[in-house]
């Protein structure tokens, strides 16, 4: 999987493309807007991160041009401007996501394999790590075959961890895809605290080794244990 | 630097001037009129007395040669200069002065009493009287002309005219001078009052336009001015508040991260260390976010530019799922949080601002009371006919000292426990989304006894 960054802030570029490779993708820079658009229409790629402040060429711009010229690679928008106009603004063009700076990174991460699944539906039945497993029809958990009695929200908690295994999922995630608030601001942390807390109760402490980790000042993840 | 309201100085002087003039000059033309009307009276008066003097003194004599006699006398008696006397209508006694002007041209129908006015070929105007009688004696038939020249008798008309052209004249110029004089000490106030708020800038907000006469208008106008400046003031003073405590705000978590990183730095450590930092560093980075986030949702709010989606709302079920959701956090706390609906209560408003606005309460509430309280959501209609969502608990309370301005921005009530969380947004955050749909949000604390919070939406 290759992806072009488009990013003309060095520090951010940086980041992104260190913490991309060290997920195993290939990843190409451009630090400005002309640059960027010369090398998606010069070489294929399988997603576009794009900047909309660049040097030269703005974001929206090089989206359009693309557009235009019936490319249909996936664009993810990273931008500090969040109002509702610019976020339609820009899926009206042509994008594929939207994200606001700052993000968190595992944020970036997720929405990166959503955009690069779509269009392969695989409709999982069951979700298994380790000895770990969830039903996904039966609304069954189990470890070690010890059936684990969740509430509903602690379910919806569970799998989503066990979705992302292995990858950091951040509160902000969690906020947006299990309590389905639409707002970054609700102060809902500690819900989602107390529920971690709830589930690892459960989960984790009847067991030999915990499964769910906290990344500090991240979010957490579900992680097989090591053997 | 002064500027002058010239404009309307001129413009009030000319208007008074012009006003002055209008009364002069219409004066002046009644004044003129009459006095011709009465000098052409009086001059008729004369000359028919003159007429029937003449008659009278031919009446007297006897003879026609007394008659011219007397006659003659009358004209070297120089009362009477132009005359004339026809003796059956033949020329009898013409004066010297008449034959000089050349009156025997003014002569018409002489048979008949009567009178008019004769201009002569170098454009004078006189006036011809003629007056006939039949002599008892002799039995002729006198007619007896005499006239005057109107323009003499009308002098008086000219210096009259002379006066009043001058008169008008220093009139206008008075009431120029004097409209221009009085129109600037009128406007004199404007222009302190223009110097005085030109003095004013945002650093001396607190100088206040002079009042000299708080009845008049210009004092009105200077109260009205004061009371923009008192507000203006006000916002100022809370503009740099909120600039200060911004600055503050985000200085803390700055300074954090900073020495965290710094510290991690110098010391160096094992991996795991190395994680414990960042991890706290990036928590600093997340508070940072939240307030920033959090200003900026304000900085919309005040301008307007929010999304905004009204619907009917189901209060009731906005309070239950609000309360549901949160109630994990009671429950750790040991609180009862509890939700009573008297009915089906709704509002036209935005579901996820009021959403926000209520969990902010709520959390609030579990935040701020002691474990084992009491918080109750209550969802009922007024009897004013707001739809009411209130939040009340048992904790210490609010102390009166902060009542007033807990919904600024940045306030946060001091207590012995410390909370970490919170920059002190959430209320402020709260009224502007309750106002944003047109409600308010109401609040009624006894310190000791507990705290309620209410959002009214109408």
């Amino acid at each position: 999987m290759n992806i072009l960054v488009v990013e003309d802030e060095q520090k951010v570029a940086e980041a992104i493309c260190s913490g991309l490779e060290a997920e195993g993708y290939e990843v190409v820079h451009a630090a400005t807007g002309e640059e960027g658009f010369y090398l998606a229409l010069s070489r294929d790629f399988d997603m576009l991160l794009l900047d909309l402040m660049l040097p030269e060429r703005d974001g929206l711009e090089i989206l359009r041009s693309l557009r235009e010229k019936d490319r249909q690679v996936p664009v993810l928008i990273l931008t500090a401007r969040d109002s509702v106009k610019d976020r339609v603004k820009g899926l009206d063009l042509g994008a594929d996501d939207y994200l606001v700076k700052p993000f968190a990174f595992p944020e970036l991460l997720a929405r990166i394999r959503a955009l690069l699944r779509r269009g392969r539906t695989d409709q999982v039945l069951r979700l298994k790590q380790g000895d770990l497993e969830m039903d996904l029809l039966t609304r069954r958990v189990s470890r070690e075959e010890e059936e684990i009695h969740l509430t509903d929200r602690e379910f919806e908690l569970l799998e989503y961890l066990l979705r992302n295994a292995g990858h950091t999922v951040s509160r902000e995630m969690l906020a947006r895809d299990i309590w389905e608030e639409p707002d970054r601001l609700t102060p809902i942390d500690n819900v989602i605290d107390v529920h971690i807390a709830r589930l690892r109760k459960k989960v984790d402490r009847p067991f030999e080794q915990p499964m769910i980790h906290t990344v500090r000042g991240v979010g957490y993840v579900l992680k097989e244990p090591a053997a | 630097m002064s500027r002058r309201p010239v404009s309307i100085r001129v413009f009030l002087t000319l208007w008074f001037a012009g006003a002055v003039a209008g009364v002069l000059f219409v004066f002046a033309l009644g004044t003129y009129s009459l006095v011709r009307l009465n000098l052409d009276h009086r001059l008729d008066e004369r000359l028919a007395d003159q007429a029937e003097g003449l008659v009278n003194i031919i009446r007297d004599n006897r003879r026609s040669s007394s008659i011219r006699r007397d006659i003659d006398d009358v004209e070297e008696s120089e009362i009477l200069p132009l005359f004339q006397v026809r003796q059956d209508g033949e020329e009898f006694f013409t004066s010297r002065d008449w034959r000089h002007v050349g009156l025997d041209e003014a002569l018409g129908d002489v048979s008949v009493d009567s009178s008019w006015v004769w201009t002569s070929a170098e454009g004078r105007r006189f006036r011809v009287h003629t007056l006939t009688d039949i002599h008892n004696r002799t039995h002729n038939t006198y007619a007896v002309t005499v006239a005057e020249d109107v323009e003499a008798a009308m002098g008086t008309l000219r210096s009259l005219e002379a006066f009043m052209v001058g008169g008008f004249l220093v009139g206008l110029l008075l009431a120029l001078a004097g409209g221009y004089f009085l129109a600037g000490r009128v406007l004199r106030p404007v222009d302190e009052m223009a110097t005085a708020a030109e003095a004013i800038t945002a650093r001396s907000l607190s100088d206040r336009l002079p009042v000299r006469n708080p009845d008049d208008e210009f004092g009105r106008l200077a109260i009205v001015f004061n009371q923009v400046l008192e507000r203006l003031e006000g916002s100022f003073e809370q503009l740099r508040r909120f600039n200060t405590d911004v600055s503050h705000a985000l200085r803390t978590p700055l300074t954090a991260l900073r020495s965290t990183g710094e510290v991690r730095l110098q010391e160096g450590g094992d991996v795991e260390q190395l994680r414990e930092t960042i991890g706290s560093m990036l928590e600093e980075a997340d508070r940072l976010r939240v307030l920033v986030s959090n200003l900026l949702a304000l900085a919309r709010a005040e301008s307007g530019d929010m999304a905004q989606q009204t619907e009917e709302l189901d209060l009731s079920a906005l309070g239950t799922e609000v309360t549901e959701s949160l109630a994990v956090l009671a429950e750790e706390k040991d609180q009862s949080l509890s939700v009573e609906a008297e009915g089906h209560v709704t509002a036209e408003a935005d579901r996820d601002g009021i959403r926000h606005a209520l969990i902010n309460l709520v959390d609030n509430a579990i935040r701020h009371t002691p474990e084992g309280t009491r918080i109750r959501v209550r969802i009922f209609r007024s009897e004013q006919g707001d739809a009411v969502i209130e939040v009340e608990d048992d904790g210490p309370g609010i102390p009166r000292a902060d009542q007033e301005r807990i919904f600024e921005r940045f306030h946060r009530v001091e207590t012995e426990q410390h909370h970490p969380a919170g920059a002190g947004l959430g209320l402020a955050i709260t009224r502007w989304l309750v106002s944003m749909n047109g409600g308010r949000v109401e609040m009624e604390s006894v310190p000791g006894e507990g705290s309620t919070f209410r959002i009214l939406l109408g």
